[in-house]
């Protein structure tokens, strides 16, 4: 599975633009897309999902051009939307039966896929229950569960643990871990955690530019020998916040401890740390970013 | 200080409202459909005509001007509620529904600042139908210019009219059962049914036909009275001169109740309002995620959900058990008797009992009734009942949010075709057994123009769907359709086998049925490029 974009752009409307320049290769495995609110993530994922068309540019999809034969992508595509609806009188197990028919899944092999979707999804308990009597949290499993509903060789899921308590969001990453065997996983969010745990590259955009194509290590050792811990005062946390990236903040008894990304000690009793993915993905926004 | 916060927040939500609805482009069309109007009234193609020989008044200020508010008053009455029924919607639809609704705004004061916002959008409506009276009047028009007879009778009618209309369109949305579509079909229903008497005609039309009548009569000594039309009227007539209403005490009387009424209806509606709550029920179209009740589940019961506990060194974690996916190998193509099936199921799903068993009663009617009166009862409701059904096709998506995932699946255009099909199913097996009736009774015209209709209606449907995503223009607009060619049993337009008589139409509804499909799929296709 390959898909790969060559300048692709996205414009909406007069000058603004979802996201422009945009070129990369991706094959099998989980990608996660990151990048902070209004990066472009959700305008990329809606054109390769063909739910609109690049303005510019190409976007090819095991070769073939996405535009010109958007069914070679539909006929393999799962897709989890950042904002979607649900039918409200129908139940999970009838929603999910439309969907699969839509999909051109045969009934039996529908049934079970459902039976299958609802327990890994943990909705098996609700399944008779019409949806407009589901939480959100709930709904965004059913939008899993349909979005899994055809085994797809292209899965973009937008967001998909917003409103998932802890326990769900750990199930869900559980289940991408487990599908990523010969397929194209590429996963949107604004939640470093829960990339960290399952991608094996990673695309950062912001302001709607691609920053970097890489993997969770590479980004990391970006940052190796830069990532710092020093106390500081209460009153001169506004001062540090502003000379360097400060990427964690915890209050302590001395005062408070300050994490943050810098190629040069940033003070003399800061102590370089292991740098997580997190810092990592704060120092790309904040150091490329604005370039 | 609290009534001068009240009306802070009233003009807040009045002005919000205004900015909102008025930036939309569809706005500029309703402007420039009521400019259009004007056209219409200068050049005398909606007109009064009144008397047995069709007295229309010469073009004089007076006569054009009181045409465009009696035109001005039927569209605000007919349109208008449909243009305005959306202020609530669009706050309960559009985003910031919970916001207002956990705002120490009252009630009261929600409703009003939309009511004026209502009142506003319809005061600009009559504006440019103002505007282009006087504009065209200039190019057109006989006599000297005079702005005020001209304009007056928009103020006096029209206005009376938009602010009454703003009101009831409020009422509508803030009483759950008359929220969605039924509300809709019943205002049409009333405005059709309620009879007009001076004391109650909220379009004043009475006052203005008695006075054109009296000139007439003074005019033409041999005018006899008649009734009067309004609109395209053909063939021969004679003109009069009409220096229009004098306007007196007990009209302005009369114009000034029914504003005044207007804020009554507001306040009134507060009764009913739900305050934007999610979980109303009736009426409801979006899935709200319930917060509280019986039927709503919260996340927090996924806990109960059997987990491991893990030991992490000196602290302890939950985790969920593994789950693990299995693959799919059918083939995914397209399965078009899936589809249509998963579309009716989809179609009539939610319906109310009454509904059901309507429509159950009609299908057992259509296989029973005599031939006759008892028919054609089963058959005009038969024309109608499916209308929900109908209405929503190439709108569910939208409603409901899921138009990503129905337009990123495999056939996406097939899924129109689908619901399309599904809605043929749905009229086909209430009318079908008469029309099979008809065509072995030797009435093949009649069978052949309901084939067509069958066809027609949910192919009419599918295009205004598609087009402009809300199935309210296809619900109006049908049920005038409806009115004219069913109820009336007007045989020129009759696809509904209600007249008996052998129609040559079939063909006609057949073109219409294929050239709407051709709008709907390329509309979507469109889409989906």
């Amino acid at each position: 599975m390959t898909l790969t974009a060559e300048n692709l752009g996205k414009r909406w409307s007069g000058d603004v633009w979802g996201i422009r320049n945009a070129s990369l290769d991706l094959d099998d495995g989980v990608v996660g897309l990151l990048g902070p609110n209004g990066a472009g993530k959700s305008t990329f994922m809606q054109v390769i999902a063909t739910v609109t068309k690049p303005t510019e540019g190409r976007l090819y999809w095991n070769g073939a051009d996405v535009a010109a034969s958007p069914n070679d992508v539909r006929s393999v595509l799962g897709y989890l939307p950042q904002d979607f609806g649900v039918y409200p009188n129908l139940t999970a197990t009838e929603f999910l039966e439309y969907m699969a028919a839509l999909k051109g899944l045969p009934g039996g092999v529908a049934r079970d896929r459902i039976d299958e979707l609802l327990a890994v999804t943990n909705l098996e308990e609700y399944r008779g229950r019409k949806l407009s009597g589901y939480s959100g949290g709930m709904r965004q499993r059913v939008g899993i569960a349909q979005a899994l509903l055809n085994d797809p060789d292209l899965l973009i899921v937008d967001e998909p643990t917003v409103g998932l308590d802890p326990a769900e969001r750990v199930r869900f990453r559980n289940v991408i871990g487990d599908l990523t065997e010969d397929r194209l996983v590429i996963l949107s969010t604004h939640i470093v955690t829960d990339v960290e745990s399952t991608a094996t590259e990673l695309v950062v955009l912001d302001d709607g530019r691609l920053l970097t194509q890489t993997t969770p290590e590479a980004l990391i050792d970006e940052v190796d020998g830069m990532t710092w811990e020093w106390t500081v005062s209460s009153d001169r946390l506004t001062a540090v916040k502003r000379s360097h990236p400060v990427t964690k903040t915890v209050r302590r008894a001395g005062g408070v401890l300050v994490r943050a990304v810098s190629p040069d000690r940033p003070d003399p009793d800061a102590t370089a740390v292991e740098p997580t993915l997190e810092d990592a993905y704060l120092w790309t926004i904040e150091h490329d970013g604005g370039a | 200080m609290a009534a001068r916060n009240a009306l802070r927040q009233c003009v807040a939500v009045a002005r919000a409202d205004v900015l909102d609805r008025g930036r939309d482009r569809r706005f500029l069309v309703v402007l420039l459909a009521s400019a259009y109007l004007g056209h219409l009234v200068t050049v005398g193609d909606l007109e009064m005509a009144l008397g047995d020989n069709g007295f229309r008044g010469v073009h004089n200020a007076a006569w054009l001007g009181t045409n465009m508010a009696l035109a001005g008053s039927a569209a605000v009455a007919v349109f208008g509620f449909y243009y305005t029924k959306t202020a609530i919607e669009r706050d309960r639809h559009g985003g910031p529904r919970q916001l207002i609704a956990s705002s120490p705004i009252g009630t009261v004061a929600y409703l009003v600042g939309k009511w004026l916002s209502n009142l506003a959008l319809l005061a600009v409506v009559l504006g440019a139908m103002g505007v282009s009276v006087v504009l065209l009047f200039a190019l057109r028009g006989t006599g000297p210019f005079d702005p005020v007879a001209l304009l007056a009778p928009l103020a006096l009618f029209a206005f009376p009219v938009a602010a009454l209309v703003a009101a009831v369109a409020l009422a509508f949305e803030a009483t759950p059962v008359l929220r969605g579509s039924l509300g809709n079909v019943l205002y049409l229903v009333a405005l059709v049914a309620i009879p007009v008497v001076p004391a109650v005609d909220p379009l004043g039309g009475t006052f203005i036909v008695e006075s054109m009548q009296q000139a007439i009569a003074a005019q033409y000594p041999d005018y006899t009275g008649g009734g009067f039309s309004f609109g395209y009227i053909a063939g021969e007539y004679q003109r009069f001169e009409w220096q229009g209403l004098p306007v007196t005490a007990d009209l302005l009387l009369h114009r000034v109740a029914y504003f005044a009424v207007a804020p009554v209806i507001v306040v009134f509606a507060a009764v009913p309002f739900d305050r934007l709550s999610p979980d109303a029920g009736f009426g409801r179209s979006l899935p709200w995620p319930s917060r509280s009740g019986e039927e709503s589940v919260s996340d927090g019961d996924a806990s109960a959900d059997p987990m491991v506990t893990v030991d992490h060194g000196s602290r302890t974690a939950v985790e969920p058990e593994p789950v693990t996916l299995g693959t799919v190998d059918a083939a995914r193509t397209f399965r078009p008797v899936r589809l249509l099936v998963a579309e009716l199921k989809l179609a009539l799903a939610g319906r109310s009992r009454l509904w059901y068993a309507g429509y159950v009663g009609l299908f057992v009617g259509g296989l029973a009734a005599p031939s006759g009166p008892a028919t054609r009862v089963v058959l005009t409701l038969a024309w109608v009942w499916p209308l929900f059904v109908w209405s929503q096709t190439g709108v569910r998506e939208y409603r409901h949010g899921t138009h990503e995932l129905v337009f990123t699946s495999l056939h996406p255009l097939a899924q129109l075709l689908a619901t399309w099909a599904a809605s043929v199913v749905c009229v086909g097996v209430l009318v079908g057994p008469a029309a099979v009736r008809f065509g072995l009774a030797g009435d093949l015209g009649v069978a052949l123009a309901m084939a067509a209709g069958v066809l027609m209606v949910p192919s009419l449907a599918a295009a205004a769907g598609v087009t402009t995503r809300t199935g309210r223009v296809f619900e109006v607009g049908y049920l005038l359709v409806w009115y004219v060619a069913i109820v009336n049993q007007t045989p020129a337009l009759d696809y509904g086998g209600v007249t008996g008589a052998p129609s040559a139409s079939a063909a006609l509804f057949a073109a219409v049925a294929v050239a709407s499909m051709a709008v709907a799929v390329v509309g979507r296709w469109r889409l989906l490029r």
